[in-house]
């Protein structure tokens, strides 16, 4: 059974989109990343899952449940973190884990301060009285300390410097291998890249990528760079197919690789060169290509992702979202 | 169930119990000292009364009652349950608790902690509830206190008996209920405290307005139903020694209608910060 299933949900806000037709599928211990740029919807979808917005067509489920109907049993199970994170002014990390665990039904304490041990946090600094990173890491304890079964995290990372960002990450990822499930969303690429098993990316409203990071990684392109031995064996040369040159400069060629290396190299071999360069993969450039073109259709035909027409339930992320 | 109640409850007594404190105090000192002052300038005040009709129109349009010939201790010991900085301290506090939610968790951005709870928002308002009407009792406890202090002066026969008082104060708490179910009802439509607020006070104003003027000039009596002020009568049950039970029925019957007709909307609305 899926975790977060969502299936055709449209969100509308009067006259305003909210999300249109989402599909997604995540399964158990998943760490999934949903990104988009600002208003493409991730706040909307994640705020129907809790149960906080009623959806004007379509379902949401988490762990089998009706996320509107059955919203507060699904909290039970529950971790979340708002992306506009605000506490309330009077709590400390200590007061929070009594009230949480009043509220739960269970004692939250003493993971509570294990989880402020390792962000460096004061389980007695009241709320007033921290930094805006400070809350950050409050309020990541307060959706981590009852170990949910679901981590659904709003832009998690921001306020955070990079020392409490790596800790959350190792606390993310042994989380997901005792088979917790984390959904979360960023806008923040690399750690995207790092950090999840698969991603959707959303941008007006739909989804237009969801995908296995590697199956993401294996469609980037790869950037290269060939210095010939001379500018005159360098105009001389013919580029194969696989390699789009986008730059030359006396002898210097700066490319993308479609394809394998492996043809790449043997191509170089026939050629004096006296360097070549290939890069890693960047999936940076396809986030932007999802995030930047109009068209959803055209991010499908330049073959960049998948467009609305083809979004379907793809459990596992075969390609389509 | 209980153990959601009990987290919440603790969070809203923890939130609003200096708010409550101050205003029972507030109402009790304001009791105490107009209960002791009033009595002391009945003849006085009944010469002049007599004297000025405008005034005794007003005087009688404030309280309720006709006052034409002149004021028994009892009736002017009503002035205090009537008095506009009484009711608008209490009311100031009914409001204050009563768009706590959703209105005032929406407005300061906490209402995502709060729902991210395994909490039902019947739940919630089940425990604002409770804290409004805790509060309410308290309020009015601290009332009849001061009362008590400034009568204690009285000779035993001027002073109202208890259950004139009693029933003075079920007529207020049932002015409270009607209140403060408006109020959530108010804040369950709305995403601004400070908006729910101002509407409330619109509506107390003009409600209290209608049932003055309407005292005073006659075209207005036939509206005056529409002011919930028209079903408080503290100075009647003074002058008479009963309630008329018909006007805590309305006011119960507002506060019914309108708290239902808010924890229905707040159940089922989308709520978001943003």
């Amino acid at each position: 059974m899926s975790v977060i299933s969502i299936d055709n949900l449209t969100k509308r806000y009067g006259a305003r989109r909210g999300v249109e037709s989402i599909n997604l599928e995540v399964g158990r211990g998943a760490i999934f990343g949903f990104l988009g740029p600002n208003g493409a919807g991730k706040t909307t979808t994640i705020r129907v899952l809790l149960g906080f917005l009623r959806a004007s067509a379509g379902s949401a489920r988490i762990l089998g449940a009706d996320c509107w109907s059955q919203s507060p049993r699904i909290k039970r199970d529950v971790g979340y973190l708002p992306g506009d994170l605000r506490l309330y002014s009077w709590i400390t990390l200590r007061s929070s884990m009594a009230l949480s665990g009043t509220i739960r039904r269970r004692d939250v304490m003493k993971a509570g301060l294990v989880l402020a041990e390792r962000f460096s946090l004061d389980p007695d600094l009241i709320v007033r009285k921290m930094s805006r990173g400070t809350r950050q890491k409050l309020g990541i304890i307060l959706a981590l300390a009852h170990e949910p079964k679901l981590l659904i995290l709003d832009e998690p990372t921001s306020g955070l410097d990079p020392l409490m960002q790596d800790e959350l990450a190792r606390i993310l990822r042994e989380r997901a291998a005792a088979g917790t499930t984390v959904f979360f969303s960023s806008h923040t690429l690399g750690e995207v890249e790092t950090l999840c098993d698969r991603v959707a990316i959303v941008r007006a409203g739909r989804i237009v990528a969801d995908e296995a990071i590697q199956s993401l990684r294996s469609r980037a392109q790869r950037t290269v760079t060939l210095l010939f031995v001379d500018a005159g064996r360098a105009a001389a040369a013919s580029p194969p197919g696989f390699l789009r040159i986008l730059e030359r400069s006396g002898r210097l060629w700066r490319g993308e690789l479609h394809g394998e290396a492996n043809g790449l190299l043997q191509w170089a071999s026939s050629q004096e060169l006296e360097d070549i360069t290939i890069g890693s993969p960047d999936l940076e450039s396809i986030f932007r290509s999802f995030y930047l073109t109009d068209d959803v259709a055209t991010d499908a035909a330049n073959g960049a992702g998948m467009g609305a027409g083809e979004q379907n339930h793809q459990p596992g992320g075969g390609g389509a979202a | 169930m209980m153990q959601g109640f009990r987290g919440l409850l603790s969070k809203a007594v923890r939130e609003t119990w200096i708010m409550v404190a101050v205003g029972s105090l507030a109402v009790m000192l304001f009791a105490t000292l107009l209960s002791y002052v009033l009595p002391q300038f009945r003849e006085g005040l009944t010469d002049f009364i007599v004297q000025v009709p405008f005034l005794q129109r007003m005087i009688s349009s404030m309280m309720g009652i006709d006052v034409s010939d002149g004021l028994t201790v009892q009736m002017i010991l009503a002035v205090l349950w009537t008095h506009p900085v009484m009711l608008a301290t209490i009311w100031a506090v009914e409001v204050v608790l009563c768009t706590r939610f959703p209105a005032g968790e929406v407005d300061r951005g906490t209402i995502e902690v709060l729902l991210g709870w395994p909490v039902s928002r019947r739940l919630v308002f089940w425990v604002e509830t409770f804290v409004w009407w805790a509060a309410g009792a308290c309020i009015v406890l601290f009332l009849i206190g001061g009362y008590s202090i400034g009568v204690s002066v009285l000779s035993a026969g001027e002073r109202p008996a208890a259950g004139t008082v009693a029933q003075a104060a079920v007529n207020l708490l049932c002015l409270y209920g009607a209140v403060g179910g408006a109020a959530f009802l108010v804040s369950a439509l709305s995403d601004r405290r400070g908006r729910a607020f101002a509407v409330m006070f619109g509506i107390l104003i003009v409600s209290y307005l209608i049932n003055f003027v309407a005292g005073i000039w006659d075209p207005a009596r036939s509206i005056a139903f529409l002011s919930i002020m028209d079903y408080y009568k503290p100075a009647d049950i003074f002058r008479t020694g009963g309630l008329a039970w018909s006007d805590p029925a309305v006011l119960l019957a507002i506060a019914a209608a309108t708290w239902t007709a808010a924890m229905e909307i707040g159940a089922r609305r989308s709520i978001a910060t943003t």
